[in-house]
């Protein structure tokens, strides 16, 4: 009895997730995602975005999920050098994948992705919403701004409601 | 032995503020290291704007938005509904001094980075965030508009610590 509940339990949890993911995936529709068609082809060709031919002499500000700003990349990789971090992999959830571009030279990309960290004492497993903003110069597409928010539960999210509020007195 | 506990409670307070200090510090624009200074005139537009949700913003609803909490929203009224069902609302919008920085691409997109003190209201009392926001605006035919916005919540160190170990997989 109590093994059936638990399994009760864990399907609710993983249809709660599924749910909530669900609800993150791009509307059809509603974006226009055919516009300059070799532009979104060179950008999705990006595939090391910390590659220095894609630096626009370093004007670049890196936003981590865990609440830091970078200015520039070598600040972003000398952060995780320091926590001692490297990436394993990273999976876009699919359907959540939005390339935007405006006037031809503006592009903003915007996914969610399972990310898996390497460290020392194990890895790190974090859902992310990601942003990346890439600027076309002199005929080019530069990386120049990027930012991840972590998903949370909805259980994580109640904890942390609850940490941030002020009590009425 | 009061007094010595007072003590060690305001040494440890006085810790924790330095170190929050010492960290959004770190946190601020190098010097020269940004073009702060072109499209003047621009500059001045985006930093008039109070409120991104200004229906005279919009670029025919072209606007994503990813809320600290962990949701991404398609569309405005996407992003306010978000905030209707938790029964939010906003109370105080306060940028930390010295963090923004709008950088201007090709006169034409303009990427403004910030950290705020945010407070929201609601029934079970106030909740107070700081938070690490990019706020992405393009310009069409003469005028700006708000595509995008994002914000991440600042941690403590200790609440990094936390975080860290409750994601990690030995």
């Amino acid at each position: 009895m109590k093994m059936r509940i638990g399994k009760i339990v864990i399907i609710v949890i993983i249809a709660a997730i599924a749910l909530d993911t669900e609800t993150q995936v791009v509307p059809p529709g509603k974006f226009n995602v055919t516009n300059y068609p070799k532009d979104r082809a060179a950008i999705d060709a990006i595939r090391n975005k910390f590659d220095s031919t894609f630096s626009l002499n370093d004007n670049y500000v890196g936003i981590g999920a865990e609440g830091m700003i970078y200015y520039g990349k070598m600040a972003e990789l000398k952060s995780m050098q320091q926590s001692g971090v490297s990436f394993k992999s990273v999976t876009v959830v699919p359907g959540t994948s939005l390339l935007r571009i405006f006037n031809g030279n503006s592009a903003l990309k915007t996914f969610v992705a399972d990310v898996v960290f390497t460290k020392a004492d194990g890895e790190l497993y974090v859902k992310v919403i990601r942003q990346e903003s890439y600027v076309k110069q002199g005929g080019k597409w530069f990386y120049v701004a990027g930012q991840d928010t972590m998903v949370q539960t909805p259980e994580e999210l109640q904890e942390s409601m609850k940490k941030h509020t002020i009590r009425k007195q | 032995m009061y007094n010595q506990q007072i003590t060690k409670r305001l040494t440890i307070a006085f810790v924790i503020i330095v170190s929050i200090f010492t960290k959004v510090s770190a946190q601020v624009p190098p010097a020269g290291k940004y073009d702060t200074s072109n499209y003047p005139q621009d500059r001045k537009l985006i930093m008039a704007i109070q409120n991104n949700f200004d229906s005279s913003l919009s670029l025919n609803d072209n606007y994503v938005g990813v809320g600290a909490g962990g949701r991404i929203v398609y569309g405005k009224a996407a992003h306010l509904k978000g905030f209707q069902q938790l029964g939010w609302s906003f109370k105080s919008f306060k940028p930390v001094v010295g963090i923004s920085l709008i950088r201007i691409f090709n006169g034409n997109t303009a990427i403004k980075t910030d950290m705020v003190d945010v407070i929201f209201s609601s029934l079970k009392g106030d909740l107070s965030y700081k938070v690490i926001r990019t706020d992405t605006f393009i310009k069409q035919d003469g005028k700006w508009f708000y595509v995008m916005g994002q914000g991440t919540n600042y941690q403590t160190d200790e609440e990094m610590a936390e975080d860290m170990n409750r994601h990690l997989v030995k």
